[in-house]
């Protein structure tokens, strides 16, 4: 799977995380935006390059075709390299927790 | 009706962010696009205004091109046209829609892609150079001959414009590799990026491979004309020549012109002039008669033959890699044990090449401009020894 420096992008994080329901490309921008609490906006460029690139890589799969609207959901292996990103970011954040001490 | 203006596209596909950028100026002065054709952009005249083009790559038969198109227009991107893979998309300077790609990272796998492409297309381009080039190392005097004598060849005139789009391909390697660097260490395209010099070195690469292409391709069509229209056979004029002439060899003697019964009465005695860029003055004498009055020592009648390409060169070294290749190809690989050089007439020339065979005598000089400067006297000398 095509990482940066070992881990996901953010948008693929993200997308992975938006297709644990079934949705169509528009359903995905809108859920990155909510799953984030506004915090990402994520390109419609951006997004159709990561659903190129999981559904290569099995990651997601094609659900149904619903009229014209295409409806992605995440594969069991996509659920796998998500639980284990989730796990190492986790770490990451407890490894940093001290930093917050002082607030 | 709004007025239209078609622009050549001096940007290639693969130039993204200069065409973004080439793109949003010509909005400003008020030109915005309406059609992106392959090598023509179609533009409509408008008030002046700010907006922000972006070109995306994905290939049209995708089966989710529909669809994406469509996304791309719901979140506020208008979809102008496309160049190839290079779809291009515009939307008004306002940071309220967001822009089509949004990570870097994300965006360089797929001009990563574009890298890959363009490297492949290199590759080729100099493995579709390596063919001329072992045809060119095996046949080398040949082809040097056929393009200093007749101008040029085929390959010749096909190379200009071939190492014109090796150029663009090899420029589009360049900064699509600096452009993924970039994306790779999360930073985006260069916005506003500079395309003015870009544009003016692929005008001055174009123009020169088109002068080039051009005046090859005239010369061969002047040659091509001049074969159809001229008489294959002109018959040799009388007087000196600028070439040496049996006359000048057998001085004196009465010369008649040989005939071939049923054969146009020229084909064994005729002179042609020829020219080409490097060779601009080219002679070819052919002579073939016969002597009243004398004999062979067989006791056949004396009937001497002559034929001479006579050839001025641009400059020294080209006289000098044409003789080489005559020498080469005349005799060194149909007679070798006959190439010689001989030096007993070296006070004429640079160099001279002769080839003895009992009742023919031949030889080629060095520089062939030397030929041309020998005298009358200089044959005669020459003749008697």
């Amino acid at each position: 799977m095509p990482r940066n420096r070992g881990s996901m992008t953010e948008a693929m994080y993200y997308v992975l995380l938006a297709l644990c329901k079934p949705l169509h490309g528009y359903a995905i921008m809108n859920s990155v935006r909510d799953l984030s609490r506004g915090r990402v906006r994520m390109g419609p460029g951006t997004l159709y390059g990561v659903l190129t690139r999981l559904e290569k890589e099995k990651l997601i799969q094609l659900e149904e075709v619903d009229g014209r609207r295409k409806v992605y959901s995440i594969t069991p292996a996509g659920l796998d390299a998500l639980r284990e990103e989730h796990r190492r970011l986790a770490a990451m954040v407890a490894d940093g927790n001290f930093l917050g001490e002082g607030d | 009706m709004a007025k239209t203006a078609r622009k050549f596209w001096w940007l290639d596909e693969w130039q993204i962010e200069e065409t973004e950028s080439w793109l949003s100026d010509m909005a400003v002065q008020g030109w915005h696009l309406l059609n992106a054709g392959k090598s023509f952009a179609l533009f409509v005249q408008g008030p002046s205004k700010k907006v922000r083009y972006r070109c995306d790559i994905f290939a049209p038969r995708h089966p989710q091109y529909q669809e994406r198109l469509e996304l791309y227009q719901a979140s506020g991107w208008e979809y102008i046209g496309r160049r190839g893979k290079l779809h291009i998309f515009r939307a008004p300077d306002d940071s309220s829609i967001p822009e089509l790609h949004t990570d870097p990272v994300e965006q360089s796998y797929i001009i990563a892609g574009l890298v890959r492409r363009l490297a492949t297309n290199c590759f080729l381009a100099i493995a579709g150079l390596a063919i001329p080039a072992v045809i060119l190392l095996l046949f080398y005097e040949r082809l040097l001959l056929d393009i200093l004598v007749d101008g040029n060849t085929p390959f010749l005139m096909a190379l200009p414009l071939y190492l014109f789009v090796m150029f663009l391909n090899f420029r589009g390697l360049i900064l699509n590799g600096r452009l993924y660097s970039r994306l790779r260490r999360g930073r985006f395209p260069v916005r506003n990026k500079p395309y003015q010099k870009s544009v003016r070195l692929t005008k001055v690469v174009a123009v020169l491979a088109l002068i080039v292409f051009a005046l090859l391709f005239s010369e061969r069509a002047i040659t091509a004309i001049n074969l159809f229209t001229t008489e294959p056979y002109p018959p040799v004029p009388p007087g000196p020549l600028p070439v040496v002439r049996l006359a000048d060899i057998e001085s004196g003697a009465e010369l008649v012109p040989a005939i071939l019964p049923g054969f146009d009465p020229n084909i064994v005695n005729h002179y042609k002039t020829g020219r080409s860029i490097l060779v601009p003055r080219q002679w070819h004498l052919k002579e073939d008669v016969s002597v009243p009055g004398r004999e062979w020592p067989s006791g056949l009648e004396y009937s001497p033959s002559l034929e001479v390409h006579g050839y001025q060169a641009r400059s020294e070294w080209v006289a000098r890699q044409l003789s080489q290749a005559l020498v080469k190809i005349d005799w060194s690989k149909s007679h070798p044990e006959r190439s010689q050089l001989n030096p007993e007439y070296s006070s004429y020339f640079d160099a001279l090449w002769v080839k003895r065979d009992n009742h023919y005598t031949s030889f080629v000089a060095e520089p062939s401009e030397e030929l041309l400067a020998l005298t009358e006297i200089k044959v005669q000398e020459l003749a008697r020894k």
